[in-house]
C-alpha cells in the first residue's frame, strides 16, 4: 500500500545498532521530502517559498526545517482526511492558549521507531523490570504523545507487577510507594517511568513521610521534561543525586528521555546503553550526550541565521527523523544544545525573550 | 565596568572601601555602604536647598547645551560607549541623546516647572520672605532604580529631583552602565555646584537586603522596571515616601488611508521602518503594532510590501544590534506562525529578510493589540476605520504609551481624543517614536508634581 512507510517500518525493525549509511539516510530523506512535499500542503507552501523542491534539493541537509511554532496554526499531515491520532503540546510553553497537534493515520511507525530505541537505551541488559509509569498514560491522557509511549512500553515490555499511578487527576503516590514497597519485598527490578516534575513531587512527598527505598539492583528509570515552571525548580545534578538517596537508584540507571509531540522518534541518555556494551560511563549529569537512532539525523544551528553549527558550539536543535513520515521530518526546535562527539546534550529551550529595554514583552502577558 | 560617581567629600571612607572588587563584597557589607551613602546624600539636603533655583536651571542647562551641541565629545564619546554596550546603532543613539538633551535647556526645564504649578521662587525658601503663599520642597533623598539598555530612558528623572533641590541616589541598569555614570561626570565637571547631591551607583537588582538600605531613606523613589519589579519596589518602600513607576509600556502607530496613496505610502511606510530600528523596538516608546486602513488607494498589502523595502533599505545603514538566542529563536518561530497562518486563514502573509532576522514584516488581520517579538518585527493590523482603535486596544490599557498617528489634520484631533480616552498618553507622528516632545508627561504622570510636597503658608492675621 505504502511502501515507503514499509521500507522505513524495515528500517526501524533492524534496530538502532544497525548503522545507516549517510548515503543511505540521503536517498530515503529525499523520499520522505517528495513524500512530504506532494502531500502536505502548508509544508509544500513553507518550502516553495524558500524555493526548495524534490526538483532543486539533492542532499537531506537542504531540506527546509519547520519551526515548532508552525504546529500551533496548521494541520501538518500528509494524510488531512485519515488522521485518526491526535497528540498535543502541552501548552506549558506555546504563547496564548494555541497547542501544537500531531496528526498521524495510524501509530505503526510511531511504534516501530519507539519500541526499538526504547529498548536498547534502557532494557539491553534483558532484566525483566516491572515497569512503574508516574506520569500521563494513553488512557487518562489520550492525546499526549509521552502518555501513547509510556502505554505502549509498558505493554511491550513490562514483568507482571507493572503499574500506572498517574491518573486524569493527579498522581497516586501511595499506590506508587506501596508498588516500590513489595518490589523491594519481591527482589523485584523496576524501571520507573515518568516525568521530572512528576517525580520532582514524588520525591517531596516521599521526604514528608520519611520515606527511603533501596530498590532492588537493576532497577532504573527514565525521566522526560521539562520541569522548569512546572513545579519546584530543582537542578538536574541536584535531583539525579535524590534519585539516588530516596529511591536506589544509581547515576548510571538514570536515562533522561527527551521528545517532543511534533516528531516521531526520541532520544536518550546513552548512559545505561554504554554501560551494558562495556564503557561503563559514571553518569555524571554534564558528560551525558543522547545519540539519535540511525533514522535521524540531528543538526545544531546557529539562532540567527540556522546554519550549521560545528561540535561544540551551542545552537539550537534541529531534527531529520525519518520516522516522522506522516507528518513533517525537518523539524526546527527552540531547543539548544550542542553536539559532542556522537551525540547531543540538551541545553534548555531558547525561549521566552526578556525585553532589553522598557517594551512589554510577550512574556509578560503570557497566562502563568 | 560602572564606576561610581561620588559627590567629593562625600563619605570618603566608603568610597575608598569601595574601590576595586567592590562587587565581590558581600551583599551586607554593600548594604551598610549605600545605607552610609544615603544617609550622607540626604544630610546635604539643607545645603543644597540654599542654592538658588534659577543656579541650578543654569548649572543643568550648561551641561545639557553641551552634551547637545553639534560634534559635543561628550556626546560622541557616550555614542561609542553605549554603541559598544547595547549594540544599537550609533545615528539612533546620537538621535536619541540630541533629543534628549536639546529637549532639556533651561526654557524646557522652566516650563517643567511651572507645568507642575509650581513658581520659581516657591523653591528658594530664604529669599522670599515668608508670608501668605506657597512653598514647595523636594524629597530630603530621592532614590532612582533604572533599568533596560534604553540609555535615554532615566535621565530625566535626576534632572527632575535635582530641579527640586533633591538629592538623588542613582543605580544603574545592570544592562546599560554607561549613560548615567557619563552624566554624573558632565554635572562633576560643568555644574560642580550641583554635584554634590548627586551619586551614581550600581548593585545588583532584586537584592532586597541592599535595595532596602537604600529604600529605607528614600522620600521617593523613581524606579523603571517590570510590573513585577516595580511592585516589589513600592511595597518595600516606606508608605509616605512618593513613588513614579515607570513600567514596561506597548506602543502602536496607525496608517490612515489618506496616507495610502502613490504619492504618500513611500513616505509613510520609510517613516514606520525608521519607528522599528530606533532601538529596535526594545524602547516602550517604539510601536509594537501599526494599524493600517482599509480603503486607500494603496491596499494594505502593496502598504507593507514598502514598509520591507524600506527595513531593507535601513538594514543597510543601521545594522540592528546582534540577538541572543531566545531573540532570534522568537523571530524565526513567530515566522513560521506567520506563514501557516498565511496559508490557512485570509489576510496573513509575511515577508523576512533574506538573510537572518534582520527584519520582518507581517500582515495580521486579527486587530487586538500585543507585543510583538520586537528587534525590527512591524506587525501591520488591517482596520477598516481607525476609529474602531479604542476597541481593539482595551486589552492593554494599562500598559499604553505612545500612539504615532499618520492621517490627515482634519482626523487628527478626534482620534487623539479617543486614543487618549482609551489609555494613551502620548500622541506623536509617524517616525517621531523615540523623539519624545517633551519627557515631561511620560507614561501620563507629571513626576515633579509628584515628587513635590506643596506648602500653604497663610497670612499671618
Amino acid at each position: 500500500m505504502n511502501p515507503l512507510a514499509d521500507e522505513l517500518l524495515d528500517l526501524c525493525g533492524r534496530g538502532v545498532a544497525a548503522p545507516l549509511a549517510d548515503a543511505e539516510f540521503n536517498r530515503l530523506a529525499l523520499e520522505v521530502f517528495a513524500y512530504q512535499f506532494e502531500r502536505n500542503a502548508p509544508y509544500c507552501r513553507f518550502c516553495e517559498a524558500r524555493g526548495r523542491t524534490p526538483a532543486s534539493v539533492s542532499g537531506w541537509r537542504e531540506i527546509p526545517a519547520l519551526p515548532t511554532a508552525a504546529f500551533r496554526h496548521a494541520d501538518l499531515t500528509t494524510a488531512p482526511d485519515q488522521a485518526t491520532v491526535t497528540y498535543l503540546t502541552s501548552g506549558t510553553s506555546a504563547a496564548g492558549a494555541l497547542r501544537g497537534r500531531h496528526l498521524l493515520p495510524d501509530t505503526r511507525l510511531y511504534d516501530a521507531s519507539l519500541l526499538p530505541n526504547f529498548h536498547a537505551h534502557l532494557l539491553s541488559d534483558g532484566l525483566p523490570l516491572r515497569m512503574l509509569v508516574c506520569g500521563p498514560t494513553a488512557r487518562f491522557f489520550p492525546h499526549s504523545s509521552l502518555g501513547h509511549m509510556h502505554t505502549r512500553v509498558l505493554e511491550e515490555f513490562g514483568a507482571p507487577g507493572s503499574g500506572v499511578f498517574w491518573r486524569e487527576d493527579g498522581p497516586r503516590f501511595g499506590c506508587l510507594a506501596a508498588a516500590l514497597e513489595k518490589a523491594v519485598a519481591e527482589a523485584a527490578s523496576v524501571c520507573l517511568l515518568g516525568t521530572a516534575f512528576g517525580f520532582v513531587h514524588f520525591l517531596d512527598w516521599l521526604a514528608e513521610q520519611e520515606r527511603v527505598f533501596r530498590l532492588p539492583p537493576g532497577s532504573r528509570m527514565m525521566d522526560t521534561g521539562g520541569y522548569k515552571g512546572r513545579s519546584r525548580e530543582v537542578p538536574k545534578g541536584e535531583l539525579y543525586a535524590l534519585y539516588g538517596e530516596r529511591l536506589g537508584i544509581p547515576l548510571s540507571h538514570v536515562v533522561n528521555e527527551y521528545g517532543m509531540t511534533e516528531l516521531g522518534s526520541q532520544f536518550y541518555d546513552s548512559v545505561l546503553r554504554e554501560a551494558e556494551a562495556g564503557q561503563p560511563a559514571d553518569g555524571a549529569v554534564d558528560a551525558r550526550r543522547k545519540v539519535p537512532p540511525p533514522w535521524v539525523r540531528t543538526q545544531v544551528v546557529d539562532p540567527e541565521t540556522l546554519a550549521p553549527l560545528a561540535a561544540g558550539e551551542v545552537g539550537l536543535l534541529r531534527h531529520y527523523d525519518l520516522a516522522n513520515l506522516h507528518s513533517v521530518m525537518a523539524v526546527q526546535t527552540d531547543d539548544l544544545g550542542v553536539w559532542r562527539g556522537d551525540g547531543f546534550e540538551v541545553l534548555g529551550r531558547a525561549a521566552g525573550a526578556e525585553p532589553r529595554g522598557c517594551s512589554l514583552a510577550v512574556e509578560e502577558i503570557e497566562p502563568r | 565596568m560602572l564606576t561610581d560617581y561620588l559627590p567629593q567629600g562625600l563619605f570618603e571612607e566608603a568610597k575608598s572601601s569601595s574601590a576595586p572588587g567592590r562587587r565581590q563584597h558581600a551583599a551586607g557589607e554593600r548594604a551598610a555602604w549605600l545605607a552610609a551613602v544615603a544617609a550622607a546624600l540626604r544630610q546635604r539636603s539643607p545645603d543644597y536647598r540654599t542654592l538658588p533655583i534659577c543656579q541650578i536651571i543654569e548649572g543643568l542647562a550648561r551641561v545639557h547645551d553641551d552634551w547637545a551641541r553639534p560634534q559635543s565629545p561628550r556626546r560622541v564619546e557616550a555614542v561609542a560607549r553605549l554603541h559598544a554596550e547595547t549594540g544599537y546603532a550609533p545615528a539612533t543613539l546620537d538621535d536619541a541623546l540630541v533629543g534628549l538633551f536639546g529637549g532639556m535647556n533651561a526654557a524646557a526645564m522652566t516650563g517643567w516647572l511651572e507645568a507642575a504649578g509650581i513658581v520659581l521662587g516657591s523653591l528658594d525658601h530664604d529669599n522670599e520672605p515668608v508670608g501668605a503663599g506657597t512653598l514647595v520642597f523636594g524629597p530630603e533623598l530621592t532614590v532612582v532604580i533604572a533599568s533596560g539598555n534604553v540609555p535615554v530612558a532615566a535621565v530625566p528623572s535626576l534632572v527632575r529631583a535635582l530641579l527640586l533641590k533633591s538629592p538623588c541616589l542613582v543605580k544603574c541598569s545592570s544592562d546599560e552602565q554607561v549613560m548615567l555614570p557619563l552624566y554624573a561626570r558632565s554635572v562633576q565637571e560643568l555644574a560642580p555646584e550641583l554635584a554634590s547631591a548627586l551619586v551614581v551607583t550600581g548593585w545588583q537588582g532584586g537584592e532586597a537586603e541592599i535595595e532596602d538600605a537604600a529604600l529605607a531613606g528614600a522620600d521617593a523613589l523613581i524606579a523603571y522596571g517590570s510590573d513585577r519589579a516595580l511592585e516589589s519596589l513600592r511595597g518595600r518602600l516606606p508608605v509616605h515616601s512618593r513613588f513614579v513607576g515607570y513600567g514596561h509600556r506597548i506602543s502602536f502607530s496607525a496608517v490612515g488611508r489618506e496616507l495610502l496613496t502613490a504619492a504618500e505610502a513611500g513616505r509613510a511606510a520609510a517613516l514606520v521602518a525608521q519607528d522599528a530600528c530606533a532601538f529596535d523596538q526594545q524602547g516602550c516608546l517604539s510601536p509594537q503594532t501599526v494599524y493600517v486602513e482599509r480603503g486607500g488607494e494603496l491596499a494594505p498589502t502593496a502598504f507593507a510590501e514598502q514598509v520591507a523595502a524600506a527595513l531593507a533599505e535601513l538594514d543597510a545603514r543601521l545594522p540592528r544590534r546582534k540577538l541572543d538566542a531566545a531573540e532570534a529563536t522568537a523571530i524565526h518561530q513567530y515566522r513560521a506562525e506567520m506563514e501557516m497562518r498565511a496559508f490557512g486563514e485570509g489576510g496573513a502573509r509575511v515577508w523576512s529578510s533574506p538573510e537572518g532576522t534582520r527584519w520582518t514584516v507581517a500582515l495580521d488581520p486579527n486587530p487586538t493589540l500585543g507585543p510583538c517579538c520586537l528587534n525590527r518585527t512591524v506587525v501591520l493590523r488591517v482596520v477598516d476605520d481607525l476609529a474602531e482603535l479604542p476597541r481593539w486596544i482595551a486589552g492593554q490599557r494599562a500598559a499604553l504609551q505612545s500612539a504615532g498617528l499618520g492621517v490627515g489634520p482634519a482626523r487628527r484631533p478626534a482620534l487623539a481624543r479617543s486614543l487618549g480616552a482609551a489609555g494613551v498618553n502620548r500622541i506623536t507622528r509617524l517616525g517621531e517614536a523615540q523623539r519624545p516632545e517633551s519627557a515631561l508627561f511620560h507614561d501620563g504622570v507629571n513626576a515633579l508634581a509628584v515628587l513635590a510636597r506643596f506648602v500653604r503658608v497663610a497670612p499671618n492675621g
